[in-house]
């Protein structure tokens, strides 16, 4: 071993620092509340309210809900007997719709105000899906995809048949669906909402179908574009299963 | 460093966790940056302190393409260069130079480190900040020369010539420690 190689072991070695216990928790809890509890939970609630919409978002994946998800039908259920975890009422958003929030916090849930008569029953309703999904006992009824500029958006919507015979339908981020930051959220969420105004009014540009394969069923999908007013060019489509057209 | 890209991407959506588990993984080695650099354990922990909350609180505003070990030593060290600009602590440091070398894990130490690591902190801070810092950040942090170069902004054959004057004169200082490592 020369000369350098033995005083860069002795740096590498002996400079060598560490907290004390004390220490170490102390500024462990001074970081940790820097960052304030439940951080993820407010980001994505965040973006749910902005929306306004009735979305399903589950954080486990970490994937926030595109757009489009929708409850309908409330009524008396029971319960399935399928242990997933209790879903808790957490409250009304500024935009009146209902927020519900998995034991684990895992899930976020928000119903549009509208569709709720019965906050309890929403709950275990949602309990309920919450056991139907984990056995994938689901019918997924459409694909939808959004793709605004670099930024791609895909949901499936499915729907739980309830064990007292209602249907729910819900639209959740397809596991495929890219990861994107709050900020990327930021940069595109003011897109979508223009692009919803564009297609509420009716101007897109037909571009035709396409099949394509989902889940072993072939869906047509119908494809059309939209133009912002940033030049921003979009691409929707929605698909159904071709069985059913 | 798969899991780093994991953390990131956790700690970018908000998870406690994935905090906790990066401050786990890298106080230690950030510590040991900033003490290597300041030779003061009070300024390299309020450092650190430092730079680990002000992770914690951009969080959703964090852009971070590349390595987070890296990232993490080069906030330390931009932390470390206001305090030697500012000299907050000037006379802190001058004091810690001439301190005689103490019991280095007595109880009421909110760090803990060996008294070599007390001599060889005390060396670095005799040699110029930069070459501190390029001996410091090459062997402590592991980083490449190219990589300092770019953090200190300056041509790869500068920092190489930092660094190698560095270690000569680091090698001078600490001759007769150097004598008892085999």
């Amino acid at each position: 071993m020369n000369d350098n190689e033995k005083l860069d072991k002795i740096i590498r070695k002996g400079l060598d620092v560490r907290p004390s216990d004390g220490t170490y928790t102390r500024l462990r809890d001074v970081v940790l509340s820097a960052h304030g509890p439940a951080k993820t939970t407010e980001s994505a609630l965040t973006l749910i309210i902005r929306r306004g919409r009735t979305v399903f978002v589950r954080t486990r994946a970490r994937k926030v809900a595109a757009v489009l998800g929708i409850l309908v039908s409330v009524g008396a259920i029971s319960a399935v007997g399928v242990n997933i975890g209790r879903y808790y009422y957490h409250g009304k958003n500024d935009a009146g719709d209902h927020l519900f929030v998995s034991e684990d916090r895992e899930d976020f849930v928000t119903m549009d105000g509208d569709g709720v008569t019965d906050v309890e029953q929403a709950r275990t309703d949602l309990e309920e899906i919450a056991g139907l999904r984990q056995q994938n006992k689901r019918e997924l009824l459409r694909v939808k995809e959004t793709m605004i500029g670099i930024y791609r958006l895909k949901t499936h919507e499915y729907r739980y048949r309830l064990s007292d015979g209602r249907t729910k339908d819900m639209g959740e981020p397809a596991d495929e669906m890219t990861v994107y930051s709050q900020d990327q959220w930021k940069e595109f969420s003011p897109q979508l909402e223009e692009f919803r105004r564009l297609q509420k009014a009716g101007t897109g540009e037909d571009l035709g179908t396409y099949e394509e394969p989902v889940a072993g069923r072939v869906f047509s999908f119908k494809r059309e574009r939209y133009h912002l007013g940033d030049g921003t060019e979009i691409i929707w489509s929605v698909g159904t299963p071709k069985e059913d057209q | 460093m798969i899991e780093d890209e994991v953390l990131k991407w956790r700690f970018k959506q908000g998870s406690c966790e994935a905090l906790a588990r990066i401050y786990e993984k890298y106080v230690n080695v950030l510590l040991s940056v900033a003490m290597g650099l300041l030779n003061d354990a009070h300024e390299a922990e309020d450092v650190v302190q430092d730079v680990f909350v002000s992770f914690a609180k951009g969080a959703s505003g964090l852009a971070l393409k590349g390595s987070l070990r890296a990232y993490l030593a080069q906030s330390v060290v931009n932390r470390v260069r206001d305090r030697v600009r500012q000299q907050r602590s000037e006379q802190r440091r001058i004091n810690a130079l001439t301190a005689t070398a103490g019991d280095p894990d007595r109880g009421d130490r909110s760090l803990l480190y060996s008294e070599r690591c007390q001599l060889l902190s005390a060396a670095l801070a005799q040699l110029p900040y930069e070459q501190r810092e390029a001996v410091v950040l090459k062997i402590k942090q592991a980083m490449k020369l190219k990589e300092i170069a770019k953090l200190q902004g300056v041509s790869i054959s500068t920092v190489h010539g930092r660094y190698r004057y560095g270690m000569d004169k680091l090698r001078a200082l600490l001759n007769g420690d150097m004598n008892h490592e085999r």
